[in-house]
This record gives C-alpha cells, sequence and structure tokens, in this order.
C-alpha cells in the first residue's frame, strides 16, 4: 500500500482522544488491584489485632514509609516510561532511593543494637514466608499494571517491566504491613526488600514479550 | 537579511507539527493529513540513514511507524518536545526491526561473488569435451561421423561425405537425426 493511501485511512479514521483517558485508566485499574490486594490481607493472611495500637507509632510508621514512598515514586516512573520520548533517569533513581535510605537506617540501628538483638533484629519471626507473601500479594497488581502499560506505548520494555513488578511489590509490602508482626528495621530493609524484588525480576522478564505495540 | 540556522529551521518544524498534532488530537482531519504527511518525510530520511543495506524495507518501516504514531497518539503530552516523542517512536520500532534481522539473517549467508562455487573451472572446457565423446560414442556411425566433420571439425556436408563414403542427403539426415537423439539424452 502507498504510504499516501495509509495517510488517508489513518486521517479519515481519526477519532479526538481525550487527555484524562490515562489517569481514568490508571486509577481504574489499579483500583481494582488494591481492592484485590486488600481482600488477600483481610481473607487470607489477616490484619495484625494490634493495628490500632500500632499505626500511630514511629517505628510502624518508618516501616510504612519505605514501601509508600517507593509506590509513589514507581507510579510517576510508570508514567513516563509509558510515554516515548520522556526522560525517566530521575524518576528511576526515586524509585530506589527509598530503599537506600531504609538500608542506611538499617546499617545504623544494627550497629547500635548487642549481638543478640541485631539477630532477632535480622531474622525476625516470619523471614521465610515474608518474601513470598509479599511477592504473591503483588501478582494481581502486577496483572493489573500490565494491562495499563499496554494502553500506553512503553519503549524500553524490560525497565519498564521491572518498574511494574517494583511497584506492584511496594504496592503489596503496604498491604502486607497490614498483617505483618514485625518491627524491626532491619528485616525490613531485607525481607521485605528481597519480596519486591521477586515481581520486578518476573516483570524484567515478561516486559518484552508482553509490552509489545 | 536574518540568517536561517539549521537551529531556527528545527525549532519551526517542532513548533508546526505540535500545533498540527495538538489540533489533530481534538478531531482535525484535514490538519491530521498535514500532519501526517510531514512526518512521513522526516521518517523517510531517518530510516534511510539507518537502514541503508535494506532500501526495499525503509518504506515499509516508515508506514509501520506511521500506524504506531497513530495508535499512541494519545502518548503524546504537549508539555513534551514533539520531535522527542516522534524520533522515541522511531527509534522503537527501528530497533524492533534490526532485532528480526539479526535473528532472521543470521541463518542467512549470503553468496557473494568471490565464493569458490563461483570460480571458472579450468578444466571445464576438457570436461565439456569428454562428456561430447561420450554422447557421441552412442550413436551410430552413419550419425556420429557426420556430426563430428560438419560440427566440431568445421567441415563442409561435401568433405564429409568424401570422408565418410554417405550420399549428401543421407549425410544430412544422420547429423538431425543423431542431433535429435542426442536432445533426447541431454
Amino acid at each position: 500500500m502507498k504510504t499516501d493511501d495509509l495517510i488517508e485511512q489513518l486521517a479519515a479514521s481519526l477519532q479526538p482522544v481525550s487527555p484524562y483517558a490515562t489517569a481514568r485508566r490508571f486509577t481504574g485499574l489499579i483500583g481494582i488491584a488494591l481492592l484485590a490486594a486488600f481482600v488477600l490481607v483481610t481473607i487470607v493472611f489477616g490484619i495484625r489485632a494490634d493495628l490500632m495500637h500500632v499505626f500511630p507509632t514511629t517505628d510502624f510508621l518508618i516501616k510504612l514509609s519505605m514501601p509508600v514512598a517507593v509506590a509513589v515514586a514507581s507510579s510517576w516512573a510508570l508514567y513516563r516510561l509509558g510515554h516515548p520520548g520522556m526522560r525517566i533517569n530521575f524518576a528511576i533513581k526515586a524509585c530506589v532511593a527509598p530503599v537506600v535510605l531504609l538500608w542506611v537506617t538499617a546499617v545504623w540501628v544494627l550497629q547500635a543494637a548487642s549481638q543478640t538483638q541485631q539477630a532477632s533484629m535480622i531474622w525476625g519471626a516470619t523471614w521465610r514466608s515474608c518474601p513470598l507473601n509479599i511477592a504473591l500479594m503483588a501478582t494481581p497488581i502486577l496483572l493489573a499494571t500490565f494491562v495499563f502499560l499496554k494502553g500506553l506505548a512503553p519503549t524500553n520494555l524490560r525497565l519498564a517491566g521491572a518498574t511494574a513488578g517494583w511497584f506492584s511489590g511496594a504496592l503489596a509490602a503496604v498491604f502486607y504491613s497490614l498483617h505483618c508482626p514485625e518491627m524491626a528495621i532491619p528485616f525490613i530493609a531485607l525481607w521485605y526488600v528481597l519480596g519486591m524484588c521477586i515481581p520486578t525480576a518476573i516483570g524484567a522478564m515478561l516486559g518484552p514479550r508482553l509490552l509489545k505495540w | 537579511m536574518t540568517r536561517t540556522t539549521n537551529q531556527t529551521t528545527w525549532q519551526t518544524v517542532e513548533l508546526e507539527l505540535r500545533a498540527q498534532l495538538l489540533a489533530a488530537l481534538e478531531g482535525d482531519q484535514a490538519v491530521y493529513q498535514l500532519f501526517l504527511k510531514k512526518i512521513g518525510h522526516l521518517l523517510h530520511s531517518y530510516f534511510q540513514k539507518r537502514l541503508s543495506n535494506w532500501p526495499q524495507d525503509i518504506e515499509d518501516l516508515v508506514q509501520e511507524t506511521m500506524m504506531a504514531i497513530h495508535q499512541q497518539r494519545h502518548t503524546y503530552k504537549p508539555a513534551q518536545p514533539l520531535t522527542a516523542w516522534v524520533y522515541a517512536i522511531a527509534r522503537y520500532k527501528l530497533a524492533d526491526r534490526w532485532r528480526h534481522y539479526a535473528s532472521h539473517e543470521a541463518l542467512h549467508e549470503e553468496l557473494h561473488d568471490e565464493l569458490e562455487v563461483f570460480a571458472p573451472s579450468d578444466i571445464e572446457a576438457l570436461q565439456v569435451r569428454r562428456d561430447l565423446n561420450v554422447l557421441l560414442q552412442t550413436l551410430p556411425e552413419n550419425q556420429r561421423l557426420p556430426i563430428i566433420h560438419t560440427k566440431l571439425q568445421g567441415l563442409s556436408v561435401k568433405e564429409s561425405c568424401q570422408i565418410t563414403g554417405l550420399s549428401e542427403s543421407a549425410s544430412k539426415v544422420g547429423v538431425h537425426r543423431g542431433l535429435k537423439a542426442l536432445r533426447r539424452v541431454v
């Protein structure tokens, strides 16, 4: 087909585009995913009994702040990754910064603690199940994020997939905090982050295959 | 007289295309057509420089990229430079195409003229002569000899008849039938 014919066809099929379409889609999809994650946490895992007591404490807020910050930063990064030509350097750095900060804090907390305290801070009681639980909860969110990305045009498929995974892991970690009894910062810095890395790796693997346009 | 540098022409193109696309996003079909035409030229020269090994695919890739631009036009935000957006899409499609060539053509071995297979054979002439002799031996004498005399040795029919003792018509018939027989074999 000649290019001029194609141009005529495309112009004839032109429909106006709403500037809010992307935002609406994002809210809708992620809303569904968050609902699914909330249901999982309440029914499968069970919300921790002392949540109301623990919620205003500094420890809990610090524990919560990392996943929340990562989720906000990675949703911004996803937006930029999905639009061709937008610079993403700063956004990607912003995604990783909260974790780096948490690691620095964890090291500082560890070196101030005694030997036995350090062991219990690192291992806690649930280190075996924690990362996998977060990864499990991230799965519906990762699915929703991929569906969202299919409606955009990411030019770096692997990075977009990985960021989608990082975002899903962070949101899952936020919800998991509602159930998880662990409070130690070193535990969060190690096992929560590991749990977030699993959907990131899955997203990086699936991105080039599923996000094509 | 004001000098128009490359920078200012670039900016003019950018502003013009941007205005056109924003109008198109509202639904203006006529402006969209102008936009696509201009984009087509930009894309053509972009790909021409980078697909010099596959000139037949340039137009194909231009059309593919144009369709992607159409389908993803909602991913252009007014705050963005338009040319950055267009070239990001072009780069993505180009990388895809290169990946396709890499996996596809990895199995191809090009037949260059320097390959040994195409080297002229030194003994070819001798091989042909031998084959011909073998074939001619399959013919009866009254066909073989006139053929050898008139076709291979360049003698006239009369001279051939003097050697073979055949009449001229018999000689000619022999040549004719002999060649026909050879044709059937070959």
